[in-house]
């Protein structure tokens, strides 16, 4: 499995294609390792990643606005543009994983399965062998960001 | 008559049964004590209550209690029973030195010079080497070049237990440091934290007549945070032949694809950590 944030995909702000840099990383990462075990590619979502977690106040979630949801959903058609760029590369299960904590968990579920629904009404995940897994995990990816 | 009176006090007997000092109450199985003070491993105060109870369950609990030894170093901020080197000593006094699975070495300010031969005495050097079934060794700041060329006399005796290294900030040229996980031919995970060379390293000439007395397995998980020696990996992959890690958590790694051009047929995660928290700028080098 590789994991990978989401934004370092495609930056959630500025540009919304996937960097050639980052785009010759992966490609060469899943063309090189033979492993057998390695079949799953794993995008991590943080906190910051969901638009409607609202982390500064009282409340779990925010209201968002039209704008903020039209730039979500941007964000989410470029993220799968991507992947079917990377999947060109090699065969393997995506996995969308939320990586939040608490009473946010089935919100960021719901809007990672609501982005794989948009994707799927239009017919653009043909090219995946098997559908798409959500998961929700904290795993503690920013141990390193203190 | 008299039957009748005995099954009588048989049936007394079920719902009121003698508590006499002569009939000892029966113990439990050990199995089953280890199975109750398995829930309670991770809360210290209910297994200190524990290991008082009878001498049972004080031999059930007292490797959960000294599982761990943790050295801080200087006087400053912290008790003096908690730094280098009363811990080591108390837990020899005691004869708890076979129990310790994990050795942490830490740092807990700045001015901390570093895990060095100095701070060993014959007292505390013969504590340390009856350590003999620790599983997790993790160093702050190991000053591996004052070690050698005796470094063997002092970590030796991990050798045949040590399944997983951590060092956070070590000192010495790429090939000390290799020598010095080579001392340890059964380990599996490594961990190399802040892997910077300072200034003093880079005087530091590589010898290339140390050769790594062990080839370990290394197979379990690699963690790498901020490692910049140059050639690192690379005599890592030479002179070990080959690594096999399954798992790799990469966070600001000179040589990341040679890591990966090391463990292709056997790497089963690879995580890349952002160096920013926003998580949009990957270090991808080498």
């Amino acid at each position: 499995m590789l994991e990978i944030p989401a934004p370092s995909i495609v930056p959630r702000r500025g540009s919304r294609v996937l960097s050639p840099t980052t785009l010759t990383f992966l490609r060469s990462t899943l063309s090189t390792i033979t492993s057998p075990m390695f079949t799953e590619v794993a995008i991590i979502y943080q906190d910051d990643d969901f638009r409607g977690i609202a982390w500064h106040s009282t409340e779990a979630y925010r209201k968002t606005t039209l704008a903020e949801r039209t730039a979500e959903a941007s964000w989410h058609r470029s993220l799968f543009q991507a992947f079917r760029k990377i999947h060109a590369t090699r065969d393997f299960r995506l996995v969308l994983c939320a990586e939040v904590w608490g009473r946010v968990r089935e919100y960021a579920v719901e809007v990672l399965e609501r982005a794989i629904a948009v994707e799927r009404a239009a017919e653009r995940l043909d090219y995946l062998p098997s559908e798409p897994l959500v998961i929700c995990s904290p795993r503690g990816y920013w141990k390193f960001h203190g | 008559m008299k039957v009748w009176y005995r099954t009588q006090a048989r049936i007394w007997e079920l719902f009121y049964p003698r508590i006499s000092p002569e009939v000892p109450a029966p113990d439990l199985p050990q199995e089953v004590i280890q199975r109750i003070i398995a829930h309670l491993i991770y809360h210290r105060p209910s297994l200190l209550a524990c290991s008082l109870t009878c001498y049972s369950w004080y031999i059930a609990t007292v490797p959960h209690l000294h599982h761990t030894l943790i050295i801080l170093n200087r006087r400053h901020y912290v008790t003096p029973k908690h730094t280098w080197p009363e811990p080591l000593r108390n837990a020899g006094r005691l004869g708890l030195p076979p129990l310790v699975r994990r050795v942490q070495v830490r740092r807990v300010n700045t001015d901390y010079t570093g895990l060095y031969p100095g701070l060993f005495n014959r007292d505390t050097l013969r504590h340390f080497s009856a350590l003999s079934n620790v599983q997790k060794l993790e160093i702050d700041d190991l000053d591996i070049p004052k070690f050698m060329p005796r470094i063997r006399q002092y970590f030796g005796n991990f050798s045949p237990t040590l399944r997983s290294l951590s060092l956070c900030g070590p000192k010495g040229s790429c090939r000390q440091l290799l020598f010095f996980i080579g001392l340890f031919q059964y380990l599996e995970d490594l961990e190399l934290l802040d892997c910077v060379p300072d200034n003093f390293e880079s005087d530091l000439v590589e010898d290339p007549t140390l050769i790594p007395l062990f080839t370990p397995p290394l197979q379990g998980r690699l963690t790498v945070s901020r490692s910049t020696r140059v050639g690192l990996f690379k005599n890592m992959v030479d002179l070990f032949k080959g690594i096999k890690f399954h798992y790799m958590d990469l966070f600001d790694v000179e040589g990341m694809g040679l890591l990966m051009g090391a463990c292709v047929e056997t790497l089963e995660t690879l995580r890349i950590y952002p160096k920013d928290p926003r998580g949009e700028q990957l270090s991808l080098k080498g």
